[in-house]
C-alpha cells in the first residue's frame, strides 16, 4: 500500500529543491571576486585609453560574455570604449604618407569630437588630447608625430610659432571645426580668384593648383576649384584658334565672363576644330538666358521626365526591380532643382527624387537644345531620360532603402552599405543598357568626352563589372571613405544612447517624467542623422532611445538586407549574357 | 578673436621642415591559407584581412594585404583562390576578359588602358599576366572631378578546380614603390 507523503515532508522537499535550483542559477551567474577585480582593472585601464588593455579585454571572451549577461549596460559601454581605442590605434599605426595630413585629419575628425566614444576615455573633443595619448602609449617616430600634429591642425603647425594670438580659442575647437574654418577661408580665397579678372596661362594655373590653402576646401569647394582649373585650361587651348582681336575680348574679364564670350565666339562659327572646342566650352560655361529652365517648364518637364524615366529603365533587371517597387509600394515623384554639388538625390522629407538643374542645363548646352525642345519633342525628352537613367536607378534604390526601414519600423543610419547597394544597382543597369541599347551606348560614349557625369557612370560600371566581389572594397576605400560603415555608425549611436540612459538613472523621478513628456519621440528620432542622434540624445524620450537601441542591436536584420541585395546584383550580372556590349555604330547624336 | 584667427589664416603657411623617412627594409612572414590552399610571404607591417563569411558564401577564398594608403586610394594585394563553384566568374577566361578589357571589349583609350595578356610563370606555375591603368573618380555622385589614377597588375593561375589570382592595386604615384612587395608575395606563392 502506497504511503502518501505528509504535508510537512512535502514542503521540506520542495524547499530543498527550490534552494538547490536557486543556488545553481546563482552559481552560474555571479562573478567571482577575482573576475570582479579583473573587470575593475580593465575598466580603469580602458577609461584611460590603454590600447593593450582594450585589446586584452575584447579577447577575454568568457569575461565579456559574463558581463553581457549580468550587466548588459556596463558591457556595452566598455566594449564600445575598447573598440574605439583599438580603432584609433589601428588608424594611427598604419603607414601614412607625410603628405596625407588632410586625409588623416578627416579620419580623426570623425573619431575625435563631441559625443564620440573616445571622449569617454579622455581623447577629445579637444584635439591636443590625442597628443597626450600618443606620448603615453605610442612611441611613434618624428615623422608620424609631425603628421599627427598636422592632422589635428595644431596651432603651431597652422599659424607658425611666431605668434600665440588666438591659440587659446583655436585649441577649444574640434578638428572638424578647425577644418571647417580652414575650408571657409579657402573658399573665400577661391571666390576672390573666380570673381576677379583672371589670367589663364599655365603658370597661373599651376599656382592656383598648388596653392596650399586650397587643400582645405570641402568637396563642394574642390569641385569649384576643379571646374575653375578646367575653364582656364579650356580658355588657353581655345586661344590657339582665335584671332588677336578675339583674344583681346577676354582681357580683364572674370573667368565665367571669358567662358561666356568664348561661347558666343564659337557659337556656329567656322573656326577649324571649333565644334569640339565649342562643346567643351558649352559644358563648362554658365547657361545664358534662354538656356535655363523656367519655372513653368520645370513643372512640365519634371512630370514628363518622371514618365520617360520609368519607360527608359523598363526591361532591365535593376530597372524592373525599381519599377516593381513603384508599382506596389513606392510613390515616384521627380523634381528638378539645384542639388548644390550633387547630380541627384532622394529626399526622404518630401519623398522626391531630385535631379540637379545644372546637370540638365549642361546637357542642354552641349546638345544645343532648350527646355522648350525637351517639353515639345518626345525624342529629345527620351534622350535626356536615357542620360539621367543610371542616376535614377541609383536614387530609386535609396528610396527603396528608406521604405524598407519604414515598413519594418526600424531606424536606419546612412552608411557605406547603402551606397554599395545603390552603386551596384546603378552599375548593373548601365552594363545591361550598354549591351542592349545602342542609343544609350552612343550617348554615353559621346558625352563622356564633355561631361564628367557621363564618364563617371561608365567608370563605375566598369569597376563593378571587373569584380563585383571586390566592388564593396572600392566603394569603402575610395568612393565613400568619409562615410561610416554600419558597424561603426551603430557603435557610435549605441554608445551615445547607453551613456544617456545611464545619466537618466541618476535623475529624480520628476525629472525623468518631465523628459518623457517633453522630449522628442520615436517618430522624430527615426528621421535623425547619426550626428543629430548622437548630438541630441538628451532631448529624446527614454522610450525613443530604447527603441533605437533595440533596432540597432538586431544587426542581423540590416546585414541580411544588404547581403540579399549583393547576392541579387551578382546573380543579375551573371544572368546578363556573357557577350560584351559593342561600341555603338549609331552616329553621334 | 575669431576674426583674428581668420587674419592669421590668411598669412599662414603650412610649410614644415622637409622630412625624409628612413629607408626601411620590408620584413616578411609566412602566411598559410586554410586547407593548404596556398602559402606565400606577406609583408609584416601590412594588415592581413579575411572575410570567412564571404568566403563560404561566394566560394572565393583568400586574403587582402593592405599597405599604406596614398592619394586617397588604397594600396592592396589580393591573393585569392576562385573555386569552380565561385559565384562571380565562370572560369579564369571570364576573369581575364573582364579585367583586361574595357566595357566595350577593347583595350581602352585616354584615361583607361589595358595591356596585353601574356603567358608567364609565377614561381614555376603557368600563369597569365596583364596590367591596367585607370582614372578613378573619388566622388561618383557629385560634380567634383577629384580623381586618382590607379594601376593594377594581375597574375592569373588556372588549376584543375578553379584558378588563383594575385592582384596588385595601387595609385600610380606609388605603384613602383610597392611593386617589390608584390613580387615578393608572388615569387613565394605556392599552391597545394
Amino acid at each position: 500500500m502506497k504511503q502518501r507523503l505528509s504535508d510537512k515532508t512535502f514542503a521540506a522537499i520542495t524547499a530543498l529543491l527550490l534552494a538547490a535550483c536557486s543556488a545553481s542559477i546563482l552559481f552560474a551567474q555571479v562573478m567571482s571576486p577575482e573576475e570582479l577585480k579583473i573587470l575593475a582593472e580593465y575598466e580603469a585601464e580602458i577609461s584611460s585609453a590603454n590600447p593593450s588593455a582594450a585589446k586584452k579585454f575584447l579577447e577575454d571572451l568568457n569575461l565579456v560574455d559574463k558581463v553581457k549577461i549580468l550587466e548588459p549596460d556596463r558591457a556595452a559601454a566598455l566594449v564600445s570604449k575598447a573598440q574605439a581605442v583599438i580603432d584609433l590605434e589601428t588608424l594611427l599605426d598604419k603607414k601614412w604618407n607625410k603628405s596625407h595630413d588632410h586625409e588623416l585629419s578627416l579620419a580623426l575628425s570623425i573619431r575625435i569630437d563631441f559625443d564620440k566614444p573616445l571622449g569617454s576615455v579622455g581623447i577629445g573633443p579637444e584635439p591636443e588630447t590625442l597628443l597626450d595619448w600618443t606620448d603615453k602609449y605610442k612611441k611613434y617616430g618624428d615623422a608620424k608625430n609631425t603628421l599627427i600634429k598636422r592632422g589635428i591642425r595644431q596651432f603651431e603647425v597652422v599659424f607658425g610659432t611666431d605668434t600665440v594670438d588666438g591659440k587659446v580659442e583655436w585649441e577649444k575647437l574640434t578638428i572638424r571645426e578647425r577644418n571647417t574654418m580652414l575650408a571657409e577661408k579657402a573658399d573665400m580665397a577661391l571666390n576672390t580668384l573666380i570673381d576677379k579678372p583672371s589670367p589663364t596661362d599655365k603658370n597661373f594655373q599651376d599656382k592656383v593648383k598648388n596653392y596650399e590653402l586650397f587643400k582645405y576646401l570641402d568637396s563642394a569647394g574642390r569641385a569649384r576649384l576643379e571646374k575653375y582649373l578646367k575653364q582656364m585650361k579650356t580658355v588657353e587651348s581655345s586661344k590657339k584658334s582665335l584671332s588677336t582681336p578675339q583674344i583681346q575680348q577676354l582681357d580683364g574679364l572674370a573667368i565665367e565672363q571669358q567662358m561666356y564670350v568664348l561661347g558666343n565666339i564659337f557659337d556656329n562659327s567656322r573656326i577649324k576644330g571649333g565644334a569640339v572646342i565649342e562643346l567643351r566650352i558649352d559644358a563648362l560655361r554658365q547657361s545664358r538666358p534662354g538656356e535655363t529652365i523656367s519655372y513653368q517648364n520645370n513643372q512640365l518637364l519634371s512630370g514628363l521626365l518622371q514618365t520617360a524615366l520609368a519607360r527608359e529603365i523598363k526591361g532591365t533587371k535593376a530597372g524592373d526591380r525599381a519599377l516593381k517597387f513603384y508599382q506596389s509600394r513606392g510613390k515616384l515623384n521627380v523634381a528638378i532643382e539645384s542639388c548644390r554639388g550633387c547630380y541627384a538625390k532622394y529626399e526622404p522629407s518630401s519623398n522626391r527624387i531630385i535631379f540637379d538643374s545644372e546637370l540638365i542645363q549642361q546637357y542642354m548646352r552641349v546638345k544645343e537644345i532648350t527646355a522648350e525642345d525637351l517639353v515639345k519633342n518626345k525624342n529629345q525628352l527620351g534622350l535626356l531620360a536615357k542620360y539621367l537613367s543610371p542616376m535614377f536607378v541609383h536614387e530609386a534604390n535609396h528610396q527603396m532603402q528608406h521604405e524598407w526601414a519604414a515598413k519594418r519600423n526600424v531606424y536606419k543610419p546612412y552608411t557605406q552599405e547603402d551606397e554599395i547597394e545603390a552603386n551596384s544597382m546603378e552599375a548593373l543597369y548601365t552594363i545591361e543598357k550598354l549591351k542592349n541599347d545602342a542609343k544609350f551606348s552612343a550617348l554615353f560614349t559621346n558625352m563622356k568626352k564633355f561631361s564628367t557625369y557621363a564618364d563617371k557612370r561608365l567608370k563605375l560600371a566598369k569597376r563593378f563589372e571587373k569584380n563585383p566581389s571586390l566592388f564593396p572594397d572600392a566603394a569603402r576605400q575610395m568612393y565613400y571613405y568619409g562615410i561610416p560603415s554600419f558597424e561603426s555608425a551603430s557603435s557610435e549611436i549605441l554608445k551615445a544612447i547607453n551613456e544617456e540612459l545611464k545619466r537618466r538613472k541618476s535623475l529624480s523621478k520628476e525629472e525623468q517624467d518631465r523628459m518623457e513628456s517633453s522630449g522628442l519621440g520615436s517618430a522624430d528620432a527615426m528621421k535623425m542623422t547619426i550626428r543629430e542622434l548622437t548630438g541630441s540624445a538628451n532631448e529624446l524620450k527614454t522610450s525613443a532611445l530604447m527603441k533605437i537601441r533595440d533596432d540597432l542591436l538586431h544587426k542581423e536584420l540590416y546585414a541580411e538586407h544588404y547581403r540579399n541585395s549583393t547576392d541579387w546584383s551578382v546573380d543579375a550580372l551573371n544572368s546578363i549574357s556573357a557577350s560584351r556590349p559593342s561600341k555603338s555604330r549609331v552616329p553621334v547624336l | 578673436m575669431l576674426f583674428k584667427l581668420l587674419i592669421l589664416l590668411s598669412i599662414a603657411t603650412l610649410a614644415g621642415p622637409p622630412i625624409k623617412p628612413p629607408v626601411q627594409k620590408e620584413g616578411f612572414k609566412k602566411f598559410a591559407m586554410d586547407n593548404k590552399l596556398f602559402t606565400c610571404l606577406a609583408p609584416e607591417k601590412w594588415e592581413i584581412a579575411r572575410n570567412k563569411e564571404k568566403e563560404s558564401k561566394e566560394k572565393i577564398y583568400g586574403i587582402e594585404l593592405a599597405g599604406p594608403r596614398a592619394d586617397k586610394a588604397p594600396v592592396v594585394i589580393y591573393v585569392t583562390f576562385y573555386s569552380k563553384q565561385n559565384k562571380i566568374f565562370k572560369d579564369h577566361n571570364d576573369f581575364i576578359e573582364r579585367n583586361s578589357k574595357d566595357l566595350f571589349g577593347g583595350k581602352g583609350d585616354g584615361d583607361e588602358r589595358y595591356g596585353p595578356v601574356k603567358n608567364t610563370l609565377v614561381n614555376k606555375l603557368k600563369a597569365f599576366h596583364f596590367e591596367s591603368e585607370t582614372k578613378e573618380y573619388l566622388h561618383p555622385e557629385s560634380a567634383s572631378e577629384e580623381s586618382v589614377v590607379v594601376k593594377e597588375k594581375f597574375y592569373v593561375i588556372p588549376v584543375k578546380n578553379g584558378f588563383y589570382v594575385l592582384h596588385y592595386f595601387a595609385p600610380k604615384s606609388v605603384f613602383l614603390k610597392h611593386l617589390p612587395v608584390f613580387y615578393k608575395v608572388a615569387s613565394s606563392f605556392k599552391t597545394r
